[in-house]
């Protein structure tokens, strides 16, 4: 029964990052390729994340599963912005210049 | 807008929202550190070096060989927080933290969710455009948080934060999303118990 609910966690995760995947090929400019990249790809690892938890023999692989994926979610949104601050400024200087 | 890219910025804030969100502030230097602030800054590096310890020992399964990896980081971690500007410690009020840690799960399930189906709609509808927001909250950790929410939001990226400016990038510019940031603004300011002065306005 669990790894039933496992396997259906894991495989929503991996839709989600397929639905990522085509947003990141079919969006037409880098912002909201990110926004598919982070946000659809950031809930795909919590849900591969939550069903590995759910088949994890210990307590500390589980630890390990929830740190990944906060740190992954953090340094998503991080590097998301950072992406999105970087091209909006290129795109600035080109102007000016 | 002609400012320039600042490399030394990006890296403070990419630095400061990984390792410790609420206890750095990305504030401007603030001249050399006096000789009585020097033990209290030194005293407050404990916390956040047990902390990283701890997180450390959990992902290697506190094995001690891990250590000769993990040793030299953290060293470089404890430098780069006294290299940072002094920072300001927020107190996080539990009860609100605890709301916006759930109301922020939905949002951010229905963010995914909401950009999944735009990307695999056979019409793709988008809309995207830039707009600003200028935010009541006070700089540091607050603002961080806030621009990082935002772009697990649903529809919205934070594409530069600038003092109170905060650019967005939203899918659907003729959505609304004022009341979304609103919202999210007085949720981010209950946690750090910041009060805002007054009804924010869109820049």
């Amino acid at each position: 029964m669990i790894s039933m609910v496992a396997m259906v966690l894991i495989g929503a995760g991996a839709l989600f990052f397929l639905a990522g995947t085509i947003g990141l090929l079919r969006f037409p400019d880098l912002h909201c390729q990110l926004h598919a990249l982070t946000k659809a790809d950031g809930l795909g690892l919590t849900l591969i994340g939550l069903g590995a938890a759910l088949l994890a023999g210990s307590v500390g692989d589980i630890a390990r599963i929830a740190l990944i994926c906060a740190f992954a979610a953090l340094s998503g949104a991080t590097c998301g912005h950072l992406i999105a601050r970087h091209a909006r400024r290129g795109d600035a200087e080109g102007r000016d210049v | 807008m002609t400012t320039s890219p600042r490399p030394a910025d990006a890296a403070r804030t990419a630095i400061t929202t990984t390792t410790q969100l609420r206890a750095i502030q990305p504030s401007p230097p603030v001249g050399p550190v006096e000789r009585a602030g020097l033990r209290d800054r030194l005293r407050g590096l404990i916390l956040p070096v047990a902390l990283l310890a701890l997180i450390w020992s959990l992902l290697t399964d506190w094995r001690l060989d891990a250590w000769v990896f993990g040793l030299p980081a953290l060293a470089i971690a404890a430098g780069l927080l006294l290299a940072m500007p002094h920072p300001r410690r927020w107190r996080l009020a539990p009860v609100p933290t605890l709301l916006f840690a759930l109301w922020f799960a939905v949002q951010a399930v229905r963010g995914a969710v909401d950009v999944a189906l735009r990307a695999v709609a056979p019409r793709m509808p988008l809309r995207p455009g830039f707009r600003s927001w200028r935010t009541a909250l006070p700089e540091g950790a607050p603002r961080i948080v806030l621009a990082n929410a935002v772009t697990l939001l649903p529809g919205t990226l934070s594409a530069e934060l600038e003092g109170q400016r905060l650019v967005i990038h939203v899918l659907d510019a003729g959505l609304d999303h004022d009341r979304a940031l609103g919202d999210l603004e007085s949720r981010i300011a209950a946690i750090f118990a910041a009060p805002l002065p007054g009804r924010e306005v869109a820049a």
